[in-house]
């Protein structure tokens, strides 16, 4: 029994024994997980400490190397061939925390070295201590912000700012135009395109070419300087595009500085400025005439005596030619007799109905804002038909009528002048025919070989124009000056193959003695448009021709005598 | 049983490893990698900013108006003028292509001297 009892402990001792081992081996088995559990837990969290004690490290790192991407916040302007016209630069700004500075009158009286336009009393009047912050110097340059740095006063810190810089200065300036501190555009293109400058980085490019802009200017400079003139203005456009290469007025402004802008250089006559043009409208009067087909180049007027209507008195400059003249003849000698009689026989409605087509009641369609709306004649009747005819009457811009005459010229289209360079066919509109333009070009070339603007020839090239020599408006008043003139040039180049459209105008020219104290506009306008050509002719890679070509020679051939004499008004 | 679910674990604990190691690697790789990119950004940036000064730098000192004005002091030039503008055609090239004619020096022996054939030109209209 007792063997039995230790044989059954033996047996119940047995078994506990491996079930022991198994729970063990279990028991190791599940610990070496828990371990290695732990052990991950453990690592992972060591690993982020390490990392996080690496990270911040790192991310002072990161810190140092980030800078601000260069973005600048006003896209930049080009010109036709790319040359930049205006840009940003990086500048630097200094301000002042009046709080942190430790000694006032050490910034006061070391700061005004550097900055010069600034004063002690200025500088510690600017440095209340209750103030938080204070602007002392806006766009400084790098060589200011370097000598303030060594100056090496604490409060004193810069702002990165951008500044609008106008590397050509005042060139263009009137297109171009000019923005505030904040970079807002105020004038010229800057205003026109100040959302697309500023939300884009796409470059504007215009159609201007600095290098022709600046010979013009150079040239009204010139040429105001020597004929004493108030001021003068010039376009160069081409004919078929109506794209302006060159749109100077002068007197100008540098927009590199716009708080020293006088107010009355923000004017630009070629857009703004509206002018009773003189005899420059001869020539819309016998395009108008031939269009409508109510003379010809064959026809003629009687310009003997001067044309008396309603208290008014038509004669032509300097007594005239005093007898019947051709339709060329008018022309060449510039008649306000034989151009009123001209208009009267095209008629009001005609007349009215030309101009409306050039564009003449209007604003020109161009990218500026600083545009003028033309002054036309308040009752529209036989009188005002007739001053028009010879241009007193209709005031437009210059850019009207550059825009007018471009299609007098071109084969018979309007244009639409643009500043914008845009790889795209223009739209025209055919305003006269082809052949009344043929017309109007042998005459121009006419005026300039024989008549008025005889000083526009150029050995070589074949240049057609029409003098203006007009008195000016009374500003404020009623009628005209009678001893202050408006002179002007408008032509075209080469003029058998138009491609370039020049407009010169002086204001208030003097005689002088070159001219033999002539003021009008062939002593003045002519050779100053002459001479813009001569400096744009290598530009724009035209070459001379020969004089004596025939088939040229034919074109503009012109017969100056009268064939058949019929006129309702003469 | 046991022995085929603690080497499951040893494997999947094994790969757990790996994958955190693998992705601790690339964590940092791409770290690196940003501070390259912030790096060549800055120097992009940089080189940018001088390219644009430089530009604004080169129209200002290009200038139509300076170069008029520095010509005129230093090398006593004036404006082209059309009189100076002349078609090809127009010039006597045979006599400026004459090299002997150009040089008023003997030309030395061994000097070759090419002669020049100019393409057939038309006449301008």
């Amino acid at each position: 029994m007792k063997l039995r009892q230790v044989r059954d402990l033996s047996h119940t001792e047995k078994r506990p024994k491996r079930a022991e081992l198994s729970a063990l081996g279990e028991a190791r088995f599940k610990l070496t997980i828990l371990g290695i559990v732990f052990l991950i837990a453990y690592s992972l969290i060591a690993f982020r400490l390490i990392e996080l004690g690496f990270y911040c490290v790192m991310g002072t790192k990161i810190d140092s190397y980030s800078s601000p991407f260069f973005q600048i916040k006003r896209a930049n302007i080009i010109d036709v061939r790319g040359t930049t016209i205006a840009t940003n630069l990086i500048t630097a700004s200094v301000f002042a925390k009046p709080k942190e500075l430790l000694d006032i009158d050490e910034v006061a009286k070391k700061l005004p070295s550097v900055l010069t336009n600034l004063n002690s009393k200025e500088i510690r009047k600017k440095l209340d201590k209750r103030k938080d912050f204070v602007w002392l110097a806006r766009n400084i340059t790098p060589l200011q912000q370097m000598k303030i740095l060594k100056l090496g006063l604490p409060g004193i810190d810069f702002f990165q700012e951008e500044k609008r810089m106008y590397p050509h200065g005042s060139i263009g300036a009137h297109i171009i135009g000019f923005t505030d501190v904040d970079n807002k555009g105020l004038a010229g293109i800057e205003r026109f395109f100040n959302e697309q400058l500023l939300n884009s980085d796409t470059v504007v490019q215009l159609t201007i070419d600095m290098r022709i802009q600046t010979a013009v200017e150079n040239e009204i400079f010139q040429a105001v300087k020597k004929f004493k003139a108030n001021g003068g203005n010039s376009i160069v456009m081409d004919a078929n595009t109506g794209e302006i290469l060159a749109m100077a007025t002068f007197p100008t402004y540098n927009p590199n500085l716009p708080s020293k802008i006088k107010k009355e250089t923000l004017f630009d006559s070629n857009t703004l400025g509206v002018y009773d043009l003189g005899s420059i409208f001869k020539i819309f009067t016998a395009a108008i005439a031939l269009d409508t087909k109510k003379i010809t180049l064959e026809d003629g007027y009687d310009a003997t005596n001067p044309i008396r209507i309603a208290g008014f008195t038509i004669s032509d400059y300097l007594g005239g030619e005093k007898r019947w003249l051709s339709i060329p003849e008018i022309i060449l000698y510039s008649s306000n007799i034989g151009s009123a009689k001209m208009a009267m026989d095209a008629g009001t409605q005609a007349q009215k109905s030309f101009f409306k087509r050039l564009g003449f009641f209007e604003k020109v369609p161009i990218e500026l804002l600083e545009l003028s709306t033309p002054i036309l004649s308040q009752s529209w009747g036989d009188v005002a038909t007739m001053t028009i005819s010879y241009g007193y009457g209709l005031a437009v811009s210059p850019l009207h009528i550059v825009r007018g005459f471009a299609a007098l010229v071109n084969g018979g289209y309007l244009v639409k002048p643009t500043l914008i360079k845009a790889n795209i066919s223009p739209i025209k509109t055919q305003v006269i025919s082809e052949t009344t333009s043929k017309d109007i070009r042998r005459l121009l070339h006419l005026v300039v070989q024989k008549g008025t603007s005889k000083k526009a020839r150029i050995p070589g090239y074949f240049v057609g124009g029409k003098t203006g020599t007009a008195e000016k408006r009374n500003v404020g008043g009623k009628g005209f000056l009678k001893k202050a003139n408006i002179t002007s040039f408008l032509g075209a180049f080469p003029i058998h193959k138009p491609k370039y459209i020049i407009y010169v105008q002086l204001d208030d020219p003097k005689g002088v003695k070159e001219t033999h104290g002539f003021r009008a506009a062939g002593w003045n306008a002519a050779p100053t448009a002459s001479a813009i050509i001569k400096r744009i002719i290598p530009l724009l890679n035209i070459l001379p021709e020969d004089e004596n070509d025939p088939s040229i020679h034919k074109f503009l051939n012109i017969n100056l005598s009268p064939k058949v004499f019929s006129s309702s008004a003469g | 049983m046991t022995r085929i679910l603690s080497q499951f674990w040893m494997i999947a604990i094994s790969l757990n490893l790996s994958l955190a190691c693998a992705l601790y690697h690339i964590k940092y790789k791409v770290i690196d990698l940003e501070h390259s990119h912030l790096a060549l950004q800055k120097k992009y940036n940089i080189l940018s900013e001088s390219n644009h000064t430089l530009n604004a730098e080169y129209t200002f000192l290009s200038n139509p108006k300076r170069l008029a004005t520095l010509a005129k002091k230093y090398l006593d030039k004036k404006y082209t003028n059309p009189v100076h503008l002349q078609h090809v055609s127009v010039v006597k090239l045979a006599h400026v292509l004459d090299l002997k004619s150009v040089s008023s020096n003997p030309i030395p022996r061994n000097q070759k001297v090419y002669s020049i054939r100019l393409a057939s030109y038309q006449q301008p209209r």
